[in-house]
């Protein structure tokens, strides 16, 4: 369960790199480095101004390997990381090297951290290659210092509104489309109502203080009173959180209802007490410069460190009506069920469920209320996938004491655990149904609950490799990945697992289409050196990259790994061979039907970039079998590449491939530049 | 009806506010009686909410919560009108507190004498109205400044850390504690901070780097010149050179205000009501780190692999600034049994490590692997240090679980309960390695094994009631038939006591009364301070020791104190865990009403200021 969890995590914050997850210190490793005779000396500078930059910290790691097709593991090194600080004039250098793979990673407060090899920020790191003895007196290491947006929330009486939640969010590109990230940036206005968003990168932004309306029967919250006074508040959020229902504890009373406005990320303005007729008044969600509509926020566009100020908002005061109904399942009503209410401006969200308008859960006898929504249109949804079986705790804590505190530890360090399905069977209830309120409560309305489908199948191993043990194979995941990247509050992507017979086993999803592929971990990617995922078929028919329509209970997916994947590599003339000012190489589907619409960014396969190297040569690993384009471009032309125009234009100047099935394909290029 | 008359003694009890020893007089009154809860009730509560200062403005968009003590079902919140208005309706008959807040100001409670003290309760009956209430609130106090790097650049995403001198509860000492968790400020990109809604009073602040790494190795021009004889040199045929000596490492200590990295040569910023405080500017440092290295062998002498190695600080952690500088951290021993830790700064510190442990599963009848453990004292001022461990067989402590004689209600499920073994260290004294909770089974029978040797307190819970009245009080522990509770049992090398015995009462003892003045109206502005006649038995975390606040009508209980001669005390006010100082108790000693409570006991002791 743990390790579903971690993946889970993984999506949520993880969009332009994906660092699957980082190989433990193996116990038997040595503990110190080997003394040799290589040395690697450099500079960091302000990416900007190219001035040298001080005091920053530079950390000497382990090499860095693609996992699966998308991950990046970082070794460790032995005897763990070496760190310097830059002296004044920004220089730093790593003596006694013996040779192998290096990475390098520099940090320092209000910069984005820059890597050997990383061009942008946030962009892809290179491993560093030091042969034996050889002196590497050049690397110089870019870092972005970041800009700032800053301005006032007031209310609708022009007072200062202190202590809430503004969201900077960043527009990026998702299955092929804009999408609003709240990745790593919620700030919180000040006594004066003034916030600055300060780690805030190049980009366009959309700056929002949102809201959502959390509504609670009042059994619930009585409920959970009593379990935390008996001891068992672990059993009763165990219960609730496999139905997806989110609770308050405390909120204002309304009637049998608790109303709180604790938002899903952050406080939320404090809004007026309801009236004697339990009428309320919101603050919805606002985009700058004031409008609830997330089409006409206006976007801010902000160059490397700068200053955006004078970015404020006003809040106003909207009356709110109830959604109030039933929810119905094949068995009857369906009790403690978590249901949502998003807003038009959700689905635009990459985290869309911290956006909802409005969450709420239905009582024992399949009743619920939404308090606190304003006029428009919204997609009332639940999911109801069936709940895990925990696992044992541990029965034993340590405990370190000492005279002023106290450090608790489970008794036994977690090992590798053996696999276990996780995946529990039974039904996936789901509901997606359109409400639009006006000026009155809406009631008496029927939501019914459907069931998904499943999807069965086999994993096969296409090779002559030793094939990975059961226990890596039951460690393999499953991805029902919905093609716009996106899944409107189905927990993302879907999950199934294979056991160690190779069969398939998933949650039942809802109707949609998805592709369906393997992955791992980054640990378990390394426990099966040689393999990698080629496809998934069914009836011969490719699903790993074509979208499969799911609208009936699926059998036959066959999921095929390889140990001879496809290769597409060469070299590119006019690269001056200097590792921090090489190209790039794009590869993109032909069609531009496939240029949207191809699914999680964490499992992007057809549409990729990698720098090329120092040797002026690229390597593309694991590429599905059909046609591309393929081209080289400077690396400051290569921002935001996946975006629809963009690759229009990659498209009139690129190499055509095919790519077939165990291929190793040769292809050199030459720089082109773009308009 | 029993009249004590006592002395008159006025003093002052505390460094930061004169407080007010009362003279009292005790009287003895009615049967003391529970009311039972419900959630939905008729009676109405009102107020408003004002500034604290001469010419009051009603505060807006205040929320007000109203808890009830007694069943938290009853608890309700709202928030002002535009006229700083706020009602309650539909109220269950319950003891409340009202407490208000809102970003800037400083919360307060209802009766409450200033902030950061507890209101009194107000008891509700069903269908009162009761009269409207006035609650004041300052606006909050405002420190800001600047955070600079030591080469003098702004100190971005710095942490600025408040702290208050308090009464620690672990130790019973006055010293520094965290002022509002999580309330710690970051430094912006210009390197500039703001903290707000402070309450007046003393702070000291300090300021740790948003770098937290502690084994950075600053570049030297040492390190460049001999980077550049090296690139003169061709590389194909270098030479073998002898590696360099570990390189020294850094890390940022916290800087303390106005520039010091000890805390007790931190200036004391004082903050008047509503005050903002600019200037508060603060330099980063660095301080030497060291490396420690060990080998962590068995009971044979061999190297053992794969164990986690942990290395404590033995310094009073103070909030989120050392939860970084002196974290806690793990090393996991490789092959040969080595174990390494980088980066650690000036201090002292343990090392513990704990192998084996029992088998999974309830009652843990045999431990699966024998348990060891191993401690040992590090001492580090920025050189490399070794410390080598050996690991030592743990005890073992077996017992049971009892309800007390006389108890009405049948044994509980003990399976449910948790049987707990602490470790008492002394304050900066080293570490100790304890165990959280054991799981009894169902015959209340339970196991700590691999206990290292030391000073343990054996305690339990077992869930039922509510928390301030469970079902199920701990009455007694011993091990070897002596106390456990009060004083702690010692575990010694070698001993495995299967003896231990941990009781539990449904009938805990009360003692309860009216606070009144000289006219015998309920006086409810007074801390009330119950604690033993016995001087001996003065100290932190003491279950004898007991501070009250009286509710609007002066009525306050204390409950589970154990058998004994106490004395009642009254005071103007008192610090939160102050009552544990003895210092303080000594002075209540001459004005205070004697108490004796036999086991179980119902008391009912009013007291009256003379």
């Amino acid at each position: 369960m743990r390790r579903f969890s971690l993946y889970l995590c993984g999506v949520a914050a993880a969009l332009s790199v994906s660092v699957e997850g980082r190989a433990k210190t193996s116990p038997n490793a040595p503990q110190t480095l080997a003394a040799g005779t290589g040395l690697v000396m450099g500079q960091v500078v302000d990416a900007d101004s190219g001035q040298p930059v001080g005091a920053t910290v530079v950390t000497l790691g382990g090499a860095l390997t693609q996992v699966g097709a998308t991950g990046i593991n970082q070794a460790s090194l032995p005897g763990g990381p070496r760190r310097l600080m830059t002296n004044a004039d920004g220089r730093f250098v790593f003596l006694d090297l013996p040779k192998g793979s290096y990475s390098i990673d520099v940090t320092k407060p209000g910069y984005a951290a820059g890597a050997y090899g990383r061009r942008r920020p946030g962009g892809v790191a290179q491993s560093l290659v030091l042969g034996d003895g050889e002196r590497i007196s050049d690397a110089k290491i870019p870092i972005w210092k970041f800009g700032a947006i800053t301005g006032s929330v007031t209310d609708e009486a022009g007072e200062p509104v202190p202590g809430i939640a503004v969201w900077v969010l960043r527009k990026t590109i998702v299955a092929g489309r804009w999408r609003l990230s709240s990745a790593g940036s919620t700030v919180s206005t000040d006594d004066r109502g003034v916030y600055r968003a300060t780690s805030v990168v190049p980009g366009d932004y959309v700056v929002a203080v949102g809201a959502t309306q959390s509504t609670t029967p009042a059994s619930v919250v009585d409920a959970y009173m009593a379990a935390q006074s008996s001891g068992s508040s672990a059993a009763f959020s165990r219960l609730m959180n496999s139905s997806g229902a989110r609770y308050a504890t405390s909120g204002t009373h309304v009637g049998d209802l608790v109303l709180s406005t604790a938002g899903n990320v952050g406080l939320t303005a404090v809004a007026p007490a309801p009236d004697d007729d339990g009428r309320l008044t919101v603050y919805p969600t606002t985009f700058y410069p004031g409008t609830t509509v997330s089409k006409d926020a206006q976007t801010i566009t902000l160059r490397s460190a700068e200053e955006r100020a004078g970015v404020d908002l006003q809040l106003q005061l909207l009356p709110a009506m109830r959604i109030s109904g039933v929810v119905t399942g094949p068995d009857g009503p369906v009790g403690n069920l978590g249901l949502r209410l998003a807003a038009t401006y959700s689905d635009e969200m990459v985290a869309e469920t911290n956006f909802d308008a409005a969450t709420t859960m239905t009582d024992a006898t399949g009743a619920f209320t939404f308090l606190g929504v304003p006029s428009g249109a919204y997609s009332l949804r639940a999911i109801k996938v069936p709940p895990a079986v925990p696992a044992p705790a541990s029965p034993v804590m340590n405990v370190i004491q000492t005279g002023s505190g106290t450090t608790s530890f489970a008794a036994s360090p977690s090992g590798d655990q053996p696999a276990s399905s996780s995946i529990p069977p039974g039904p996936t209830y789901w509901a997606d149904v359109p409400v639009t309120v006006g000026d009155r409560d809406v009631s008496n309305l029927e939501v019914v609950l459907r069931d998904g489908f499943h999807i069965t199948g086999r994993v096969e191993f296409d090779g002559t490799s030793d094939k990975p043990s059961a226990s890596v194979i039951g460690h393999l995941l499953v991805t029902i990945d919905p093609i716009d990247g996106h899944s409107g509050g189905v927990p993302s992507p879907l999950q199934g697992e294979v056991g160690a017979n190779q069969e398939i086993a998933t949650y039942a999803v809802p109707p949609g289409k998805y592709f369906i592929r393997l992955s791992a971990f980054a640990a378990d990617w390394l426990a099966m050196p040689g393999w990698s995922f080629r496809s998934a078929t069914l009836d011969g028919h490719d699903v790993s990259d074509t979208p499969l329509a799911i609208d009936r209970d699926i059998s036959g997916v066959v999921l095929t790994m390889t140990d001879h994947p496809s290769e597409l590599s060469g070299t590119v003339r006019d690269s001056n061979g200097r590792g921090d000012m090489t190209p790039n190489v794009a590869v993109f589907p032909a069609d531009p039907r496939s240029w949207v619409d191809y699914g999680s960014p964490l499992s992007i396969r057809r549409l990729r970039m990698v720098h090329v190297g120092r040797d002026g040569t690229y390597k593309f690993t694991s590429l599905p079998k059909g046609d591309y384009g393929l081209v080289a471009i400077p690396d400051e032309q290569s921002g935001e590449w996946q975006d629809l125009k963009m690759l229009e234009a990659l498209a009139k100047v690129a190499t055509k491939v095919t790519i077939v099935d165990g291929e190793k394909k040769t292809q050199d290029l030459r720089v082109s530049q773009v308009k | 009806m029993t009249r004590v008359e006592i002395g008159l003694a006025v003093r002052c009890v505390s460094l930061l506010a004169p407080a007010f020893v009362l003279v009292l007089s005790a009287q003895q009154t009615r049967d003391s009686s529970v009311k039972p809860a419900s959630t939905i009730g008729t009676a109405a509560l009102a107020g408003i909410v004002v500034t604290d200062e001469a010419a009051s403005k009603p505060v807006r968009r205040v929320t007000v919560r109203l808890t009830d003590s007694v069943d938290a079902r009853n608890s309700r919140v709202t928030v002002t009108d535009d006229a700083g208005r706020f009602a309650f309706k539909g109220v269950p008959a319950g003891r409340y507190t009202v407490n208000t807040s809102k970003v800037g100001y400083v919360p307060m409670a209802y009766g409450a004498t200033r902030p950061n003290r507890p209101g009194i309760a107000i008891a509700i009956a069903e269908g009162e109205r009761v009269p409207a209430i006035t609650l004041k609130m300052l606006h909050g106090a405002v420190i800001t400044g600047a955070v600079h790097e030591p080469d003098g650049q702004p100190a971005r995403g710095a942490t600025i850390g408040l702290f208050v001198y308090g009464w620690s509860a672990n130790t019973g000492e006055r010293s520094l504690v965290p002022w509002g968790a999580g309330r710690d400020a970051t430094v912006d990109d210009r390197g500039i901070y703001r903290i707000y809604g402070l309450p007046p009073g003393d702070y000291v602040l300090a300021a740790s780097s948003g770098t937290r790494a502690t084994d950075i190795h600053p570049t030297t021009d040492a390190d460049l010149q001999r980077a550049f004889e090296l690139l003169k040199q061709a590389a194909s045929n270098a030479p073998s050179v002898t590696p360099s000596p570990p390189p020294d490492t850094v890390g940022y200590a916290p800087v303390y205000y106005p520039g010091s990295v000890v805390a007790a040569d931190a200036t004391v910023i004082s903050l008047k009501a509503g005050e903002e405080r600019a200037g508060i500017d603060v330099s980063l440092q660095f301080v030497p780190t060291s490396r420690v290295d060990g080998t962590l062998r068995g009971l044979d002498g061999q190297a053992v692999a794969g164990a986690a190695v942990r290395m404590v600080n033995n310094a009073p952690a103070i909030g989120l600034l050392d939860a970084f500088l002196f974290m806690n951290t793990s090393s996991t021993t490789d092959r040969d049994g080595h174990f390494s830790f980088p980066g650690i700064p000036p201090g002292s510190y343990t090392l513990t490590v704990r192998t084996g442990g029992p088998a999974p599963g309830r009652g843990s009848p045999a431990p699966a692997v024998p348990p060891l453990w191993a401690l040992g004292d590090v001492v580090v001022r920025g050189q490399r240090v070794t410390a080598d461990l050996t690991l030592q067989p743990g005890m073992s402590v077996s017992g049971h679980l009892v309800i007390a004689s006389g108890s009405a209600t049948p044994a509980p499920d003990w399976s449910r309960a948790r049987a707990s073994l602490t470790a008492v260290v002394p304050t900066g004294s080293g570490a100790a390695l304890g165990l959280a909770s054991a799981v009894p089974d169902s015959s209340g029978q339970f196991t700590f094994a691999g206990v290292a040797p030391g000073r343990y307190r054996l305690t339990a819970t077992v869930p039922g009631g509510t928390p301030t009245n469970p079902t199920w009080a701990l009455k007694s522990s011993t091990v070897n038939g002596r106390d456990a509770l009060d004083a702690p049992a010692e575990i010694k090398p070698g001993e495995n006591p299967d003896d231990a015995v941990i009781t539990m009462t449904d009938r805990p003892s009360e003692l309860s009364g009216l606070m009144l003045d000289a006219a015998g109206q309920p006086a409810p502005e007074y801390f009330i301070i119950v604690f033993p006649a016995e001087k001996a038995t003065w100290g932190p975390q003491s279950r004898r020791i007991q501070s009250m606040r009286p509710g609007r009508d002066g009525r306050f209980m204390a409950r589970n104190l154990p058998p004994g001669a106490y004395l009642l005390a009254a005071v103007t006010d008192v610090e939160q865990g102050e009552w544990f100082d003895p210092t303080f108790l000594a002075k209540l000693v001459g004005a205070a009403i004697p108490v004796a409570l036999a086991d179980g006991e119902k008391k009912v002791q009013d007291i009256r200021i003379k």
